[in-house]
């Protein structure tokens, strides 16, 4: 009765449409599109993200609400050029509760609070703190995307303070540039900086270096930064001792 | 005595918190009182017919009307009581609303407070007297401070009725900011072209006594009895003689900053501000004039062919007196360069104020209407405006939209256009606020028929390079940063207060804003009045607007002011203080208390000499009542023996 | 003579060395005198703060603050990067009990963290007055315009900085303009040089440091005036790789704060370690009459 293309009776059910016409004939495939809404459903996107952008506010005392998108923060952002979003429109995702675009955006992961945008805010919002706390909220989630480089830089410098007390630049350098499988970066610069003694090989190394010790296990040990699996990267070493 | 007590439920207002039957209840219950019943909307038609109804049926002398604030509806109950034939004063409103119900949740303790409240006006109304108001005579001459659009269109209006106006303005000449404007929005009418008929009529009009170069110096007394003190300062022009010729300002060597023309281009020390000037006399700046600063000079004096110099001129006062005072002193565009040191701070030659743009884009201006690169005269081809430069942004403390911005950038985008055909002109806005009557097209036409690139962002920063100034700002309808290579830039500046308003409104006795802006007396139903009876507003000075808004404000204040100074005498409240002369030691304390200076000595029968209130003057303030040693001063309407039994009431 | 306790930092003691010569030498013909911070270490720079570090980006900088208030009042670090972890650091510590109990713990003493931090230019400017800087530079530096460059770290936040103004910073102007030095408008004065992308992501510093250095030149300066060791290391050590990438030859070099009133107290610039800097300071030198030097170590590219 529903197969008949005359006189079918309304409402039609797509379902039933299938069932009649028979499975494998006239099925459609959504490809890359699975899953995308045709819009944004604001009204839930901010429910669902209010809680995110609560806590955001309450740890970082700054009000998403009050900014009105005038964009003055992406305007001399230093970092625009390799973010997915700029400043303004990160608050402007928050704004509209849509948190997971927030979290998992190159903008949380690269920025690296030169708080260019926060000077110049007109509502007086600081962006970049924001923006930190989104990276940090994203930390605790576990989302660790694409830009692993700048996680590998940050592993070595730590533990390599927590070796000697102080950086040994010769050996980030080296270790890092090991870590990422290109040992030639930055090679040619090398010679010159031999040359004109700004580097030194021999390590530094304090005395008290149990005290330092101590505030690395410190930190490992209360689970304040939520993720002991970071903590004890740097305890380990990440294998780069 | 027969009291009637009228509660208002005013709709819910009341109804919801107080339950006005209850307060009907106790009012029964009180001695004296005949009547009591609670009305739904007692102001209205049938609300009011029903006291007038239950005073003459039931011959009440005295009314207990228990509503809304009595600053709404005073007036009104009084005329109710009139029309019922007693006398207005034996009507006593209470406030249950503003006081009671609008501020209280709880329905028992407001009922409680409302019948408290209740109690005490009966308390106080039985000890009431008739009283009987009389007229002050008022001043039949109006003063208008300020000689902009605004202030010109009052005097007009005023003079027009008959009534004598004086036009105060501080400058050379009249004309305000509106003179310094080129072409006005939306219809592109030339400024001066629409204002200087207007300039001329109210310097030849009859009723108007036209004081360049003045300032109010001093105001005493009250509404329909102003004494202002206005100083006439010495420009060392006699304004009689001078026939506007010029030759001084020719001959001058002294130069000085021209402040008409926003610092484009420079003046002289003697000077006219602009061709179109009114009065169109010279004036002398001596803070930039050699005679004065070094001691010799004198080439104006010896050029003028009539003969109008006068080095030795003072200062002077002139005092007169007024019914009313309309204050219309205009605004100053914001200065930008210290909280924006982002666009230069001023150090870039080629980032402009909008109306330093103006002064460029005006065929009367200091480049004769060229647009020229102040940095080496050469024609921008790439002109960049940038909005909300000091408008809402909070952090310069300016949070306020300056509500002409985005029609006057449209407008100079539309003539730049005009001006230099190849050239391309890119507006940086926010928003853009266009609601008045052809605004919204407008901007549409600045966009679509002048190829204006409106790009939505602000801006962060401005920097040489090879000549030209990039623009760093942003689009956030595209997403992203955006730069723009500018030949030259100009600044939408927002609007501050007049230099000096803070000041006049405290010797007006008016209040204003965080910006100086001089505040109304309601914003939505008395724009153009101030709590201080007697003066009122017109145009910017009471807060930022455009030029048709500010001839209507002007027109609306003129008709406040007829209304008040053309019937001669206005009624006064009887309300005022009364000296039980039998008692007065003759003191005076309280004449040297009085703010009003109503207290006179007045000389018995005996030959002892006590003190007397002139009816007319007493504003009923009570600081006399308050100041007498054997306290034999009383407040009609308020005395001693009515606030007693207020208080009693209450503790009861 | 006014005592500070100092510290030098990570970078000071390495790759910017010449940062902490020419420190050195003018806190001694300034008078100023300095104590080294006994055994201090990293205070954690940008990595320590963030994030899943937890609370190391304030223990660290605690530690040093704790040593160096023992006998001093006042500190002074001319790094930017340390000088902005330790006032941090400082101001959590403030406002947290938690924060305070965990540096006892690591230190096994209650927390010393009152001390007054300073920056380079904050001290010099406490310490030195205009007028007698100019009376003992004798205008050396006549005839040099200069880019005060102060980065992003001096100043901001400022509520936490509460040094200088983060919008509009002037402070080192009033001392270079008493050597007789121009210190003219620079519009990329606090704009970031790309701060510690140089490893991981170096396209940032190249981009941001670019501008920089590209608008001084286009302005007429002789050189940009830092006192930051990473700024100048983006900008001086990457000038090089900045030309290469994107085809340009500038030639901006770029001084320490410290060795600019050196050259105006007259001291030499191989003892100040300008000659360690890849971008050559010649012409400016020559400028100032140190113009013919036996060594001229020209910039070179890498």
């Amino acid at each position: 009765m529903f197969h008949k293309l005359a006189g079918l009776p309304w409402p039609l059910s797509v379902n039933q449409i299938h069932k009649g016409i028979g499975d494998g004939e006239f099925s459609v495939s959504l490809g890359d599109w699975e899953g995308v809404p045709l819009s944004i459903r604001v009204s839930a996107s901010v429910a669902g993200g209010a809680e995110v952008v609560a806590d955001i506010e309450r740890r970082s005392g700054e009000r998403v609400s009050a900014c009105y998108q005038c964009g003055r923060c992406t305007s001399t952002c230093t970092g625009a050029f390799a973010f997915d979003y700029p400043p303004h429109r990160i608050m402007r995702l928050l704004q509209l509760g849509q948190v997971d675009e927030v979290l998992n955006s190159r903008t949380a992961q690269l920025c690296f609070d030169c708080m260019t945008c926060s000077t110049r805010c007109p509502m007086g919002i600081d962006v970049a703190n924001v923006i930190e706390h989104a990276k940090m909220i994203a930390d605790e989630r576990g989302i660790e995307g694409g830009e692993k480089d700048i996680r590998r830089f940050r592993l070595a410098f730590l533990q390599n303070v927590r070796r000697h007390g102080r950086l040994h630049e010769a050996r980030l350098l080296t270790w890092f540039n090991l870590s990422r499988l290109k040992p030639f970066n930055d090679f040619a610069l090398v010679p010159v900086i031999l040359r004109r003694k700004k580097v030194h090989i021999v390590p530094p190394k304090i005395k008290n270096r149990e005290e330092i010790h101590r505030i690395f296990r410190e930190v490992n040990g209360n689970g304040k930064s939520g993720d002991e699996r970071h903590g004890n990267e740097i305890k380990a070493g990440g294998g780069a001792e | 005595m027969r009291v009637g007590v009228f509660v208002c439920q005013c709709g819910t207002n009341i109804a919801a918190t107080v339950d006005t039957e209850k307060v009907v209840s106790a009012a029964l219950a009180m001695r004296d009182v005949q009547h009591a019943e609670t009305i739904q909307y007692t102001c209205s038609d049938p609300g009011q017919r029903a006291i007038v109804d239950a005073v003459q049926k039931k011959g009440l002398t005295r009314v207990v009307i228990a509503a809304c604030s009595p600053r709404m509806h005073e007036t009104t109950f009084r005329r109710t009581v009139t029309r019922a034939g007693m006398n207005p004063y034996m009507m006593e409103m209470v406030n249950i609303r503003e006081h009671c119900s609008w501020i209280h949740s709880d329905i028992d303790t407001a009922t409680d407070k409302a019948i408290d409240l209740m109690r005490m006006g009966v308390a106080r109304v039985r000890g009431q007297a008739p009283l009987n108001s009389t007229t002050v005579p008022v001043t039949r001459r109006v003063l208008v401070i300020g000689g902009g659009v605004a202030g010109i269109q009052a005097a007009l209006d005023i003079a027009d009725a008959g009534l004598p106006v004086t036009l105060v303005e501080r400058g050379p000449s009249i004309g305000g900011n509106m003179a310094r404007l080129d072409k006005t929005f939306p219809t592109l009418d030339c400024s001066s072209c629409i204002l200087t008929p207007r300039m001329v009529e109210a310097n030849q009009h009859e009723d108007i006594d036209l004081m360049v170069n003045s300032e109010v110096d001093s105001v005493r007394g009250y509404i329909g009895n102003f004494e202002v003190d206005i100083r006439r300062k010495a420009t060392c022009v006699d304004e009689d003689k001078c026939t506007g010729c010029m030759i001084c300002q020719e001959k001058c060597p002294g130069k000085a900053p021209d402040e008409f023309n926003a610092g484009v281009g420079e003046s002289k020390a003697i000077s006219i501000p602009f061709p179109q000037a009114v009065p169109m006399v010279a004036a002398i700046r001596k803070e930039h004039c050699r005679q004065f600063i070094k001691g010799k000079c004198g080439v104006c004096e010896k050029v003028c062919p009539a003969d109008a110099i006068d080095y030795e001129q003072e200062d002077t006062i002139v005092t007169e007196k007024f019914g009313a005072i309309v204050v219309a002193t205009g605004y100053q565009t914001y200065d930008w360069r210290e909280a924006y040191p982002d666009y230069g701070g001023g150090q870039y030659p080629d980032v402009i104020t909008s109306l330093q743009y103006e002064r460029m884009l005006s065929a009367s201006g200091p480049t004769g209407g060229h647009v020229k690169r102040p940095s080496d005269g050469e024609e921008p081809k790439q002109v960049v405006f940038i909005s909300c430069v000091g408008s809402r942004d909070e952090s310069v403390s300016r949070p306020l939209c300056c509500s002409v911005g985005c029609m006057y950038t449209a407008k100079q985008a539309i003539l730049t256009k005009e001006h230099i055909p190849d050239s391309q002109s890119y507006v940086f806005y926010i928003d853009i606020r266009a609601g008045g009557k052809g605004y919204e097209e407008f901007t549409r036409r600045a966009q679509r028929e002048f190829g204006a690139i409106y790009l939505r962002g602000r801006v962060g920063k401005i920097y040489p390079s090879g000549g030209k100034l990039i623009v760093m700002g942003t689009d956030t309808l595209s997403g992203g940063p955006v730069e723009v290579e500018a030949d030259l830039v100009v600044l939408a500046t927002g609007f501050d207060s007049a230099p000096g308003a803070a000041k006049l409104a405290q010797k007006l006795n008016v209040s204003y804003d965080q910006y100086g802006f001089f505040s109304e007396s309601h914003p939505k139903l008395r724009p153009v009045e101030t709590t201080t009876g007697g003066i009122y507003l017109a145009g910017a000075c009471q807060g930022p607007k455009d030029i048709p808004d500010s001839v209507a404000q002007a027109s609306a204040a003129a008709a406040k002011v007829i209304g008040l100074v053309s019937r001669g005498e206005l009624e006064t409240s009887p309300m005022v203080a009364e000296v039980n002369q039998a008692r007065c030691t003759g003191c005076f304390k309280c004449r040297d208390v009085c703010p009003y200076s109503a207290i006179e000595a007045v000389a018995l029968r005996d030959g002892r000499e006590v003190a007397g209130v002139i009816d007319s003057l007493c504003q009923g303030c009570g600081v006399c009542n308050v100041a007498c040693p054997p306290a034999v001063i009383s407040l009609k309407g308020y005395t001693d023996n009515q606030l007693i039994a207020e208080t009693l009431e209450l503790l009861r | 003579m006014n005592s500070y306790a100092y510290f030098p930092g990570c970078s000071l003691t390495s790759s910017a060395g010449e940062y902490d010569t020419s420190f050195r030498l003018i806190a001694e013909a300034l008078g100023i005198g300095l104590d080294v911070i006994n055994d201090w270490n990293c205070c954690g720079a940008s990595p320590a703060p963030h994030h899943w570090s937890g609370n190391l980006g304030v223990l660290l900088p605690a530690r040093n603050m704790h040593i160096a208030g023992y006998a001093h009042d006042a500190m002074v670090a001319p790094c930017a990067g340390c000088y902005n972890r330790h006032k941090n650091a400082q101001y959590e510590l403030a406002g947290s009990e938690e924060l305070r109990e965990q540096a006892a713990r690591v230190l096994r003493e209650p927390v010393r963290y009152e001390i007054e931090i300073l920056n380079l230019v904050e001290l010099l400017v406490r310490e030195v007055e205009p007028d007698e800087l100019a009376s003992r530079t004798e205008g050396r530096l006549e005839g040099l315009n200069l880019a005060t460059y102060y980065g992003c770290l001096m100043t901001r936040p400022a509520k936490i900085m509460n040094f200088d103004n983060a919008r509009n910073p002037v402070s080192m102007k009033p001392l270079l303009k008493a050597t007789g030095a121009e210190a003219g408008h620079f519009p990329f004065k606090s704009e970031c040089c790309g701060s510690y992308m140089g490893l991981a992501k170096k396209e940032i510093v190249l981009r941001a440091s670019r501008r920089i250095i590209e608008v001084a030149e286009g302005m007429g300066f002789d050189a940009i005036v830092t006192a930051c060791p990473l700024c100048h290391q983006n900008l001086d050590l990457r000038q090089g790789q900045i030309n290469k990438a994107f085809g340009t030859s500038i030639e901006m070099p770029i001084l320490y704060f410290s060795q600019v009133l050196g050259l105006a107290l007259g001291m030499s610039a191989d003892d100040l370690g300008i000659d360690s800097h890849m971008v050559s300071a010649q012409k400016l030198l020559g400028k100032i009459g140190q113009g013919d030097r036996a060594a001229d170590k020209s910039t070179e590219v890498a």
